[in-house]
């Protein structure tokens, strides 16, 4: 690993301008993800191609190609990686737990559930064949949203309560995410146990977690509220920076800790629900990447969010370049691929020791 | 002048502090004193509103701090916590979250600067680019007072800042302490144990028992009675070289 020794300064502009060089690096991985994962594919095309075809001087079949297949698969991983991984960083930020993410809170099983009730009970969805990819497609997306936000929130809401009010510690408030994760797959697995042969698969389908199966529609909201949670989190950033060296010295220098912890956790989990109702369950990427991001922009939350956010539609870019291309044609799921990817982290910050970040 | 008037705080219905009422001065240093759990940490938690007294008030000059807005009152009051967490941040980094009352969307160069002549005040040029968490005890408590004096306070309460620090860096802190509070006119409540660091340092004593003030005043009200009330334990006062000194005297002996 990268040897803490390794990051010395002699100047604060300097050290900014490296956290800046950070960025720009990261923006350029990203487009260049971006470009490669929409040239490949069953029909090739090169990144001369994709870049014409993205400044309207393609030809129609590479129109077709980059327009309706690749690039909102691309988008997709863009936006629910971003949110994903800022909504990560904040939820490590406000509960002070190195482990916490949409994942291990619960919060992503939770929403999954409350898609799941929307999509079979009320009827939300429309089942297609359970082969194809788009086994099933969300046509109520606001009900979607609204159930799978309301499971999302009660995990937060216990969380947050167990964690404000009862003071457990980080592994404990994780072991009450495992608790609840089990309970909504317990649930899910309940609804799919009353649901015919069809709705079955399509719900196991569903729930892999798949970039291939969103609608610029769906993508658009996602995008929307991304965007807005982004904007909210950096309206935060300064209250995150304090948060780092504890609650009472927060409150000292005016940070409304409550607050900020109960709204920051509320539009985090929001966002995670949206991005959970449109393209299932992609787990760990919202707890790897604020970790691999801390290493070279350190705790400072005006650089960490972007920076993690990048890193997480990195993240999901590669890892979908990975699911599409290790057993092609076959395109494995990517909750799967980021899960083989997350579990081992997830131990090594266990190794490392939760209480120190 | 501070006005500390009629503050009283209950946690799961104890009573911690009972009508506490104590003036001090700009420019003084006073010392919170008292037993463990005489609610000496909570008193001064109270002050900035960390801990939401139940009753009582705190009067700046003409203003009333607990009318304030939170970001208000963290310009005029300052809080070194007595345990800090540590965090992947450089000191200067560090200290400049002391301006965060004053920072509308972005630090301006303004805030650069104050955390720059903070940095000189306190003799950490050398390591404004280490990270905090490499630090020395110290080392780190200075940084923790820089980060209250860039908020540019009016009032800066210490809760056990010498706790963790050898003896010469626990004389030093202190003396550092006083020195600013006299060249910057900040008045202290510093939280202590350490009877005879309290004696050299700080001007006025405020001795907790059972929830009140058991004595409130100038280095003569520390006497070998008020401690052994306090503490319940025997002591004697000599005076070595001008400098009034408390040496424990329990009678094992």
């Amino acid at each position: 690993m990268f040897k803490r020794k390794q990051l010395k300064f002699k100047t604060y502009e300097g050290y900014i301008r490296y956290k800046y060089l950070v960025i720009i690096f990261l923006i350029a991985l990203c487009v260049f993800f971006s470009l490669l994962s929409i040239s490949w594919g069953s029909s090739n095309l090169s990144i001369s191609e994709v870049a014409k075809t993205l400044v309207g001087q393609g030809d129609k079949r590479s129109e077709s190609i980059v327009f309706k297949i690749r690039l909102p698969r691309v988008v997709t991983a863009i936006v629910a990686g971003g949110i994903l991984a800022m909504s990560g960083c904040v939820m490590q930020s406000v509960l002070r737990n190195p482990l916490a993410s949409d994942s291990t809170l619960g919060i992503s099983h939770g929403a999954s559930f409350g898609a799941a009730v929307a999509i079979i009970a009320f009827g939300a969805g429309v089942q297609g064949t359970v082969t194809s990819a788009n086994a099933i497609s969300v046509k109520n997306p606001s009900l979607v949203v609204l159930c799978a936000f309301m499971g999302g929130i009660f995990s937060t809401l216990i969380i947050l309560g167990l964690s404000r009010f009862k003071r457990l510690g980080p592994e404990s408030v994780i072991l009450a995410g495992v608790a609840l994760s089990s309970m909504f797959i317990g649930g899910t697995t309940l609804i799919q146990y009353f649901a015919d042969d069809v709705q079955v698969a399509a719900v196991v389908f569903w729930t892999f977690g798949d970039l291939g199966r969103t609608n610029w529609t769906e993508i658009k909201i996602m995008s929307t509220v991304g965007a807005i949670a982004f904007i909210y989190f950096m309206y935060n950033r300064w209250n995150y920076n304090v948060m780092e060296s504890g609650v009472s010295t927060a409150k000292s220098l005016g940070v409304n800790t409550t607050r900020v912890m109960i709204t920051s956790m509320t539009v985090a989990s929001l966002a995670t629900s949206v991005v959970v109702s449109f393209v299932g369950i992609i787990s760990f990427v919202g707890l790897i990447a604020p970790h691999m991001l801390r290493k070279f922009v350190g705790n400072d939350y005006r650089f960490l969010l972007p920076a993690s956010a990048l890193s997480g539609t990195i993240i999901l870019l590669l890892s979908d370049l990975f699911a599409r291309y290790i057993v092609a044609p076959v395109i494995l799921p990517i909750g799967a691929i980021t899960s083989f990817l997350g579990a081992p982290m997830f131990l090594y910050i266990l190794f490392k020791g939760v209480a120190k970040r | 002048m501070i006005n500390v008037r009629d503050i009283s705080f209950s946690y799961d219905d104890k009573l911690i502090l009972d009508n506490i009422s104590f003036d001090i001065e700009q420019n003084h240093c006073i010392a919170v004193l008292g037993n463990n759990g005489a609610g000496k940490s909570t008193l001064i938690k109270c002050l900035n509103r960390i801990n939401k007294p139940q009753n009582g008030y705190v009067l700046m000059g003409e203003d009333n701090l607990f009318d304030l807005h939170r970001n208000e009152l963290a310009k005029r009051v300052g809080y070194v916590a007595q345990k800090n967490e540590l965090s992947r941040m450089t000191v200067f980094d560090s200290i400049l979250l002391g301006r965060k009352p004053y920072i509308k969307w972005e630090a301006q160069e303004s805030d650069f600067e104050i955390v720059e002549s903070v940095i000189k005040t306190l003799n950490l040029t050398d390591f404004k680019m280490r990270f905090i968490d490499e630090l020395s005890g110290g080392e780190f408590q200075k940084v923790m007072l820089a980060r209250a004096l860039a908020q540019q306070p009016k009032l800066l309460l210490l809760d056990e800042p010498t706790s963790n620090l050898d003896p010469k860096n626990q004389y030093e802190a202190l003396k550092l302490v006083k020195t600013i509070s006299k060249e910057q006119n900040i008045a202290v409540a510093i939280v202590i144990h350490d009877l005879n660091l309290a004696l050299r340092y700080c001007d006025r004593f405020l001795f907790l028992k059972d929830s009140k003030i058991y004595s409130y005043g100038d280095i003569e009200s520390m006497t070998t009675e008020c401690i052994k009330n306090v503490y319940g334990m025997p002591s004697k006062i000599v005076e070595f070289d001008g400098v009034k000194m408390v040496i424990p005297f329990p009678d094992d002996k």
